[in-house]
């Protein structure tokens, strides 16, 4: 009774039962433990001490620093809070187990019971059966109270959430597909898109595929949201996909931003050839010159003539220009706008013609 | 060694040990249903279940979830059973005797006071045990979802709930009620027996 009542009363020598299966296979329910003050270390199975004594744990320390310590239960997937030093009540250092201790005590408990009860039964002084009942539960429950270490009940278990993260957003290289690919997605699955739309300059855009791909989401980018961002925009651009993605358990309501710049058009001369590649989104309106120059008799560069003429620059597409054979030297001059800035491009090309 | 004594089974005595048999008798089958039924129920998928002093039978969609804390909680209503069995075992004991004998043992009858007072203190008990699973429930989360990378989730979370028999024990006044009525009542037998028990120790002698 003292020892059970020990971690009360600050003895040096305590003796608790395990009420719990965090420690198992170490310690099991019902074990005796017997458990001292003194130094603990790393490894060691150490009795703690909660707020008010009567929540206890025993659990083996993990971690240790000169002020805190971080306890387990073997069973247990994850290490416990870390505590202060001051809570550690006491080191085990002899367990009884619990085939040892229980049928034993069972059998002199009823034993003993029995024959009292026979007395009592037969024939007692007044007031003795009386003081017996009121002492003998009592007794059971101060027993039950002091011995049991219950198990810290204010300790936050492990529970199953569902989550879902975000490793990445993009936009295909054509510009027509936005892609989010999700993460990390634990105890939920994806069902659909009930809806998604597009925030670009002000407008809402309404994609029309929209799909789940995997742990993807794909959402088809429509012309007319380049195109308005195109009018609006003085630099580079960005628009938001929202969605809503209806889950198994729930719904993920997301809002993803997306910026890109807009770029000039890619001139390259190849093969006498010039290459005009408009890598933008939209379509872009370029007027051509193209300027041949020829040789006079005395070896000097005079204007032959000009062609002209305009075309539209498709997007993602690349426009070919191919001079005549006419004179030795000619320049094309590219002429276009982009996000209301001229923009000229001139290169020459010679020799000229097929 | 003392001797038996038998009370005879009179009016008063008789009708102050059938109230206090059925009051003993209500009481331990409180007891027992407040150890038994649920004090918290938790609902929604995300938890769901119900936690009672004696056993708890929680989900985590679906999965059963252990817990330390509650795990350990029944270990300690055993004397809560034990007194509560005990209550039910003599009051019916003293119901048949009255009927069917007409005679009481005085150790039955101290037995019966003695399971009275047991459910005084058994009050205390009881109150202690709610708050453990008050506790240890309180630090179940019920609430998912949030915002993060991906977005807002929304993922419906659980209730948790306290349930009449949890209200019950919680609140301070029924409890020290029933135990100023069950002393009263034991004060009362007590005072009855006294009554009888030196005459028939004489006659007995």
């Amino acid at each position: 009774m003292l020892l059970a009542l020990a971690r009360f009363i600050d003895f040096p020598l305590s003796m608790s039962m395990v009420a719990g299966k965090s420690m198992e296979p170490h310690l099991l329910v019902g074990d005796l433990v017997l458990s001292v003050k003194g130094n603990y270390d790393v490894g060691d199975v150490v009795v703690i001490g909660g707020v008010n004594k009567i929540n206890c744990i025993v659990h083996r320390i993990v971690n240790m620093t000169e002020e805190y310590v971080v306890t387990k239960g073997d069973a247990n997937p994850g290490p416990d809070g870390p505590i202060g030093r001051d809570h550690v009540l006491y080191k085990v250092i002899y367990v009884i187990p619990r085939l040892l201790w229980i049928p034993p005590l069972l059998a002199v408990l009823l034993f003993i019971g029995f024959r009292y009860l026979k007395e009592l039964i037969q024939g007692a002084e007044v007031g003795r059966t009386l003081i017996t009942v009121v002492l003998f539960f009592s007794i059971l429950d101060l027993v039950y109270m002091s011995l049991i270490p219950i198990y810290h009940v204010h300790q936050q278990i492990e529970l199953k959430k569902p989550n879902v993260q975000l490793r990445s957003i993009s936009i295909s290289d054509d510009f027509r597909f936005f892609t989010a690919v999700y993460t990390n997605v634990e105890v939920l699955r994806f069902i659909r898109v009930n809806w998604a739309a597009i925030n670009a300059a002000g407008r809402e855009f309404i994609p029309e595929n929209v799909s789940i791909d995997g742990d993807a989401l794909v959402v088809g980018i429509p012309n007319e949201v380049y195109e308005a961002l195109y009018a609006n925009s003085s630099g580079a651009s960005s628009f938001w996909v929202y969605c809503d993605i209806a889950l198994d358990k729930g719904n993920l309501y997301g809002y993803y931003p997306i910026t890109f710049s807009w770029r000039k058009l890619e001139v390259n001369v190849v093969n006498n050839t010039v290459l005009i590649f408009n890598p933008n989104p939209v379509s872009l309106n370029a007027s051509f010159e193209i300027q041949y120059y020829d040789l006079d008799s005395f070896g000097r560069l005079y204007h032959v003539r000009t062609n002209k003429f305009n075309t539209a620059l498709h997007s993602l597409s690349s426009f070919t220009v191919r001079p005549e054979k006419t004179g030795v030297t000619c320049y094309v001059i590219l002429r276009y706008v982009l996000l209301n800035q001229n923009v000229m491009e001139s290169r020459k090309v010679n020799p000229v013609g097929d | 060694m003392g001797t038996k004594i038998e009370l005879p089974s009179e009016k008063p005595l008789r009708n102050w040990l059938i109230i206090s048999s059925l009051t003993a008798f209500s009481t331990g089958t409180l007891f027992m249903l407040l150890l038994t039924t649920p004090l918290v129920v938790f609902e929604g998928n995300f938890v769901s279940g119900s936690v009672a002093i004696a056993w708890y039978d929680l989900r985590n969609y679906g999965e059963p979830v252990y817990h330390p804390g509650l795990s350990s909680i029944p270990f300690l209503s055993i004397p809560a059973f034990c007194a509560s069995s005990f209550s039910i075992l003599v009051s019916c004991l003293v119901v048949y005797k009255v009927w069917k004998r007409n005679t009481v043992s005085h150790v039955l009858v101290e037995m019966l006071i003695g399971a009275l007072e047991v459910c005084v203190i058994f009050i205390g008990v009881f109150f202690s045990l709610r708050l453990d699973v008050i506790h240890a429930t309180s630090a179940i989360p019920t609430e998912v979802g949030g915002v993060n990378s991906a977005g807002h989730l929304v993922i419906s979370g659980s209730i948790r709930r306290e349930t009449f028999p949890s209200i019950l024990i919680g609140q301070f006044y029924p409890l020290v009620i029933l135990g100023v009525l069950l002393s009263t009542i034991a004060l009362i037998l007590g005072h009855e027996i006294a009554k009888f028990i030196p005459n028939r120790a004489e006659k007995n002698r």
